[in-house]
C-alpha cells in the first residue's frame, strides 16, 4: 500500500465503508508505518472530538418565529393551489393561519391580525392589496404591531402593580409612565406601519422614510445612552455613542450610501434600531425605538429613564457612576422591575456607590476576563479570577438582540477560582467569594469590583452589578462585602449560583 | 441519520400527537391534503438537524435559525414538489444545502460592517446548547473553547469541502444522501470528504491533540 492512498482510505475507514480485506491491508501497512499510524491515530482522534461537540437546537422561539415568515408570504404563496384545488383563496389564508397558529401557539395578536386580512381577502381584486391588508394589519404579527397593541391596550395599573398597595417603585414607575407619552408613541407606530408597507417596493425608500422619521425623533428618544457609555466612535463622520442607535443608522447610510438597506451587519441593541445583518427577503428592516420596547409584551423597561429617576430621588448615586464607568441595562418584566428598583435603593443606602441592574452576558465576562489579563499589571498584583458558567435549561443568548432573548440569556456562574483556589459555588455563593478574597495575603487595592448576578429566568432571582469604577481610588472595604451579604439575606440563595467577581488590584495599596 | 433527525419528543401538536412511527413521506402527504399538524411535525422532526447543519456552516446562531426557517418556509410553499422517489431527510437537505450555499456566496460578497461596541459586537450573538456542567464547570468553560477553535477551522474550509465535511463528519450522513443532498457525485463525497479531514486534521491539532 501507497502511503499517498492512505488518507483516503481511512477517511472510508472512518465511516465503515471498507471491507474486511482492505481493512486488513489498513492494519498490515500501519504495523511498518509510522507515520501512517500517528495519521490514522489523529484521525481517529478529530473523529471523537467532532462527536463531542454540543448539538446546536433550534431555540424555543423556532416555531413562533416560522409562523410569522409564513404569515408574511404573500397570500397566493402560502399554501400552494394545488393543495387545495377548489378550496379558493380563503382555503389558502385559513391553512396559513392554522399552521401559524399550530407554531405559534399564543401568537394571538397575529391571527386577530389575519383574521381581518382573511376577511377583506374575500373580495379583494387578485394582485391588489385591500386597505386591511396593508399597514398595520400586516404588521400585527411583529414587533410594532405588538407594541402598537401593548400601547393601546396599556393601563399602568393592571399591568403593573395588580391588586398591590403604591409604593416607592410604583410612583417612579407611574412618572414614567406619563412621561412616555404613549398617545405619541402609537402615533410614530402609526407612521412606521405606513413606512412598512413599502417594503416590497424598494428597500431603500423603506430606509429613508424610516430615517426621515428617526430624525424627528432621535432628539428625543435616540439621544438617550442606554449602555456601554464607554463606546464611542466616529463613523461616516458623525460621532457616535452607544445607546443612540438611531444614530448609528444614520453613519451607516452615510457610510453605505442607497444601499444601506442591503448592507450587512449595521446594528442590533434592545430598545434601539434593530436592523437584520442582512436583508431578509420578508423582513429586510425592523425597527425598535428606546422606550416604545418598554412595553413590547410588557417585558421590557427603559433603565435610562428609570435611573434618571432613581438619580432625582438620590443624587449622585446611580447617574453619577453612569457617566463615568457602568454598565446599565434593565431588562426585566415589570414584577421585576418593581423588586429591581427596591433592591436599587437598598443598594444605594448600603453601598452610596454606583449600582446598576445588569444581565451580563457571556461575551461581556470574557471580556473582563480578558481586561483583567491584558491588563499590564504585574501577575502577582493580579487577583486572578477565573469564572466558570454553567446554564440552566433555555439557551444563552451571547448578545441578546431583544429583551426577551435577553431574559433567555440567564447564565449561572457555577465554579470560581481565585488566584487558582476553585470555589465551588453553590448556595451562599456571594460570601463565599467575598470570603476567599478576604483570605488573601494584603495589602492591595481594589480597582474595579463587578459582581453580578443573574436571574434564573424564571423571575425569581434579581439581577445585580455593583460597580465601582476602574481607577477609583476605592479599597476594598468590608462595606462591599456586608453590602453582597445583606442582598444574600434578602434574596437567599438566588445570589448562591450566579455571581460573578471582577476584582483587580494594583501596585501596593493601603 | 434517523437518529439524528427524528426528535419524537416534540412532535405534540396541541390536541393531536404524531409519533414518529409515521414515516415522512406520508407525512408530507398528510401535510398536502392540507392536515396543519403533519406540517408541524415535519418542523419538530427536522428543526434541530436544520439548526445544526446552518451553524456549522455559517458560524452565527442567528443566521442558523433564519436560514432554517428559510429551509422549512421553503417546503411549507414547495411541498407540492416533493418527489416520493427520493426520501424526505435528503430533499429537505438539499433545500438546506442549497440555501447555505447560496447564503455564503452572498456573504462573501458582502462587505462587512460593525458599528456596535467591541464587546457586544453583532453578529457575534451565539446560542448554545445548554448542559448542566454545574458538576465541571472548567470542562463547560474548555468544551466552548475547543467548539470555538473547530468552528473557525471549519469556517476556513473551502465551501465545497465545508458543506461535506459538515453533511458526512458531522452530521454522520452517508455519502449517498450528502450526494443527493448536495447534488454531487459519490465520488466527488468521498474525495472532498478525505481532503476536508486532512485539512481539520491540519488545522485543528491543537485541539484533536487534546483529545483522550
Amino acid at each position: 500500500m501507497d502511503c499517498r492512498d492512505f488518507d483516503e482510505l481511512i477517511s472510508l475507514d472512518l465511516d465503515g465503508r471498507l471491507d474486511p480485506k482492505a481493512r486488513e491491508e489498513i492494519e498490515n501497512h500501519l504495523s511498518g508505518c509510522a507515520e501512517c499510524r500517528s495519521e490514522a491515530f489523529a484521525a481517529r482522534k478529530a473523529e471523537r472530538l467532532l462527536a463531542a461537540l454540543p448539538r446546536h437546537r433550534a431555540s424555543a422561539g423556532f416555531g413562533e418565529a416560522l409562523a410569522r415568515r409564513i404569515e408574511a408570504a404573500p397570500p397566493a404563496a402560502r399554501m400552494p393551489w394545488a393543495l387545495f384545488p377548489g378550496m379558493g383563496r380563503l382555503a389558502s389564508v385559513a391553512a396559513g393561519i392554522a399552521i401559524g397558529v399550530a407554531l405559534a401557539g399564543s401568537f394571538h395578536v397575529a391571527l386577530n391580525g389575519l383574521q381581518k386580512k382573511t376577511s377583506a381577502g374575500e373580495n379583494a381584486a387578485p394582485g391588489r392589496e385591500t386597505p386591511e391588508e396593508s399597514g398595520l394589519v400586516r404588521l400585527a404579527g411583529d414587533s410594532l404591531g405588538r407594541n402598537l397593541h401593548a400601547l393601546e391596550t396599556f393601563n399602568s395599573d393592571a399591568h403593573l402593580f395588580p391588586g398591590e398597595e403604591p409604593d416607592v417603585a410604583r410612583d417612579v414607575l407611574a412618572n414614567e409612565v406619563s412621561a412616555l407619552d404613549i398617545p405619541g408613541r402609537i402615533s410614530e407606530i402609526r407612521r412606521y406601519g405606513d413606512v412598512y408597507r413599502k417594503r416590497d417596493r424598494n428597500g431603500w425608500d423603506v430606509m429613508s422614510e424610516i430615517l426621515k422619521c428617526t430624525s424627528e425623533i432621535v432628539d428625543s428618544v435616540g439621544s438617550a445612552p442606554a449602555a456601554g457609555m464607554e463606546d464611542e466612535a466616529v463613523m461616516g463622520g458623525i460621532k457616535i455613542r452607544a445607546g443612540e442607535s438611531l444614530r448609528r443608522i444614520e453613519a451607516a447610510r452615510r457610510i453605505f450610501g442607497p444601499d444601506f438597506a442591503r448592507s450587512p451587519v449595521v446594528f442590533v441593541e434592545s430598545g434601539g434600531a434593530d436592523v437584520p445583518s442582512q436583508p431578509r427577503d420578508s423582513n429586510p428592516v425592523r425597527l425598535y425605538v428606546s422606550g416604545i420596547n418598554l412595553w413590547t409584551d410588557g417585558k421590557a423597561a427603559p433603565a435610562i429613564d428609570v435611573f434618571r429617576e432613581i438619580e432625582k430621588a438620590h443624587p449622585g448615586t446611580a447617574m453619577a457612576r453612569r457617566a463615568r464607568d457602568m454598565t446599565i441595562w434593565i431588562l426585566a418584566d415589570m414584577g421585576r422591575v418593581r423588586r429591581d428598583l427596591r433592591s436599587v435603593h437598598d443598594i444605594d443606602q448600603l453601598l452610596g456607590d454606583g449600582v446598576v441592574i445588569s444581565q451580563l452576558t457571556m461575551n461581556k465576562i470574557e471580556s473582563l476576563l480578558t481586561s483583567i489579563e491584558e491588563s499590564g499589571m504585574p501577575a502577582e498584583n493580579n487577583l486572578k479570577i477565573r469564572i466558570s458558567a454553567g446554564f440552566n435549561k433555555q439557551q444563552l443568548h451571547v448578545f441578546p438582540s431583544t429583551p426577551a432573548q435577553a431574559l433567555k440569556s440567564v447564565g449561572t456562574v457555577s465554579g470560581v477560582e481565585v488566584n487558582g483556589r476553585r470555589i465551588q459555588i453553590r448556595e451562599g455563593g456571594a460570601a463565599a467569594i467575598l470570603d476567599a478574597i478576604r483570605k488573601l495575603p494584603r495589602p492591595w487595592r481594589v480597582l474595579s469590583c463587578n459582581a453580578s448576578l443573574d436571574s434564573d429566568g424564571r423571575g425569581k432571582r434579581v439581577s445585580i452589578v455593583l460597580v465601582l469604577p476602574k481607577g477609583a481610588s476605592c479599597t476594598y472595604s468590608p462595606d462591599l462585602a456586608a453590602a453582597l451579604e445583606s442582598l444574600e439575606k434578602e434574596y437567599p440563595g438566588s445570589f448562591a449560583p450566579a455571581c460573578l467577581a471582577r476584582i483587580m488590584v494594583e501596585g501596593k495599596g493601603e | 441519520m434517523e437518529n439524528v433527525l427524528t426528535a419524537a419528543s416534540e412532535l405534540r401538536v396541541p390536541g393531536e400527537a404524531i409519533g414518529p412511527e409515521i414515516p415522512d413521506k406520508l407525512l408530507v402527504d398528510r401535510f398536502r391534503n392540507g392536515e396543519k399538524a403533519a406540517f408541524h411535525a415535519l418542523v419538530n422532526r427536522y428543526k434541530d438537524s436544520m439548526v445544526g447543519y446552518m451553524f456549522r456552516i455559517v458560524n452565527d446562531a442567528a443566521w442558523a435559525e433564519d436560514l432554517a426557517q428559510d429551509v422549512f418556509l421553503k417546503l411549507f410553499l414547495n411541498a407540492g414538489k416533493f418527489r416520493a422517489e427520493s426520501r424526505f431527510s435528503t430533499w429537505i437537505f438539499r433545500i438546506a444545502h442549497n440555501r447555505a450555499m447560496d447564503y455564503l456566496k452572498r456573504r462573501k460578497n458582502e462587505p462587512r460592517l460593525v458599528l456596535d461596541s467591541a464587546d457586544d459586537a453583532p453578529g457575534e450573538e451565539k446560542s448554545y446548547e445548554m448542559r448542566d456542567f454545574r458538576e465541571t464547570p472548567a470542562m463547560e468553560s474548555q468544551m466552548k473553547e475547543v467548539e470555538d477553535g473547530v468552528m473557525r477551522v471549519i469556517q476556513e474550509m473551502d465551501e465545497k469541502y465545508r458543506s461535506v465535511f459538515v453533511l458526512c463528519a458531522m452530521q454522520r450522513m452517508s455519502y449517498e444522501d450528502a450526494s443527493e443532498a448536495t447534488g454531487l457525485p459519490v465520488k466527488t463525497v468521498s474525495s472532498r470528504l478525505c481532503r476536508a479531514r486532512r485539512f481539520f486534521r491540519a488545522k485543528a491539532g491543537r485541539w484533536i491533540d487534546a483529545q483522550a
